[in-house]
């Protein structure tokens, strides 16, 4: 079985949405979507978990047979932005890492058309101070069609 | 005919495993690292004479075999059915019942056959290489980012055929 790279953001995305409740897919593409700053498109209040998924890939070693397409392993990482609130910021802190799990524990459901594994989280805070910025990092292992 | 001028890359070689027989195995999943080497002139061992220090005759001694090893991405141990790595070199499953190409003795010897196929590109054409009679030696599996099959043996000279052909 392969996998186009549209269709693997396009799996993740929806098993995100699956979790339900805030989460939103961004309106802009991952490299416009934070880290520093909430983008323009999206307003304040659909900010609050909104996501974008960005996919850095590398092929792996085969022999690139066109019938089974080339081994791929793929960097597929996902920025979402949780709210922070002042007055009670550790409370939001630790909302902001259950909502980290819940993306892991979903996107690792994603699809049955290949292997992902979590590979690496990171948080930080756009320059305003309002939003907690978390990037989670899942390594994907796919084929990628070649015909 | 002009030499071929473009080199051989792992993308343009697939392995065939077959037995005595009917049956045949295209391995799936690999990354390309078919290596053979020890191929001799009438696979044979040269022993060397020398007369105080100097060579002054060389002799042609008894066949020996080549080296062969090469390895796929393992996803899956075993099949009654269908051809996997394991049951194809360890003579299990759906080659429970294979005829080994060493017609004598009982060991399960298969034919591999290498083709690499260039013939797309203006320069290149298709060549194969085949070990008549593969014995595996070292089956193997490894855990790992892929799990992996890998096979090493012998390929050894069998009646009036040589160890190796090439095309």
């Amino acid at each position: 079985m392969t996998t186009t790279f549209a269709e693997l953001r396009q799996d993740l995305s929806t098993q995100i949405l699956t979790i339900g409740g805030d989460w939103n897919a961004s309106p802009v593409p991952y490299h416009l979507h934070g880290p520093d700053d909430v983008p323009d498109a999206v307003p304040a209040s659909k900010a609050h978990l909104s996501f974008a998924i960005g996919l850095d890939s590398e092929a792996g070693e085969d022999r690139q047979i066109a019938a089974l397409g080339a081994r791929t392993i793929t960097d597929a990482a996902v920025r979402f932005f949780a709210r922070y609130t002042p007055k009670d910021g550790i409370t939001s802190e630790d909302a902001a890492l259950g909502h980290e799990n819940d993306l892991i524990t979903a996107v690792r459901g994603t699809s049955t058309d290949f292997q992902i594994v979590w590979a690496r989280s990171s948080r930080s805070m756009v320059a305003s101070g309002e939003w907690f910025t978390h990037e989670v990092a899942f390594t994907v292992y796919h084929r990628v069609p070649l015909t | 005919m002009a030499l071929n001028t473009i080199p051989y890359i792992p993308a343009d070689g697939q392995i065939v495993v077959t037995d005595g027989a009917a049956l045949s195995y295209t391995i799936a999943y690999e990354e390309g690292d078919f290596s053979i080497s020890g191929m001799k002139d009438g696979d044979a061992s040269t022993e060397l004479f020398s007369d105080r220090g100097d060579f002054f005759a060389a002799r042609q001694v008894q066949q020996e075999a080549v080296s062969v090893s090469f390895s796929c991405m393992a996803t899956e141990f075993y099949d009654g059915t269908d051809d996997t790595f394991l049951d194809a070199f360890l003579k299990t499953g759906a080659w429970g019942s294979a005829t080994s190409v060493v017609g004598t003795g009982d060991v399960h010897a298969v034919k591999v056959v290498l083709t690499c196929d260039t013939s797309g590109i203006t320069g290149g054409s298709s060549g194969t290489l085949a070990i008549n009679h593969f014995i595996p030696d070292d089956v193997s599996f490894s855990e790992g980012v892929p799990g992996k099959f890998s096979v090493s043996g012998r390929g050894i000279p069998f009646g009036a055929t040589a160890a190796v052909t090439r095309t």
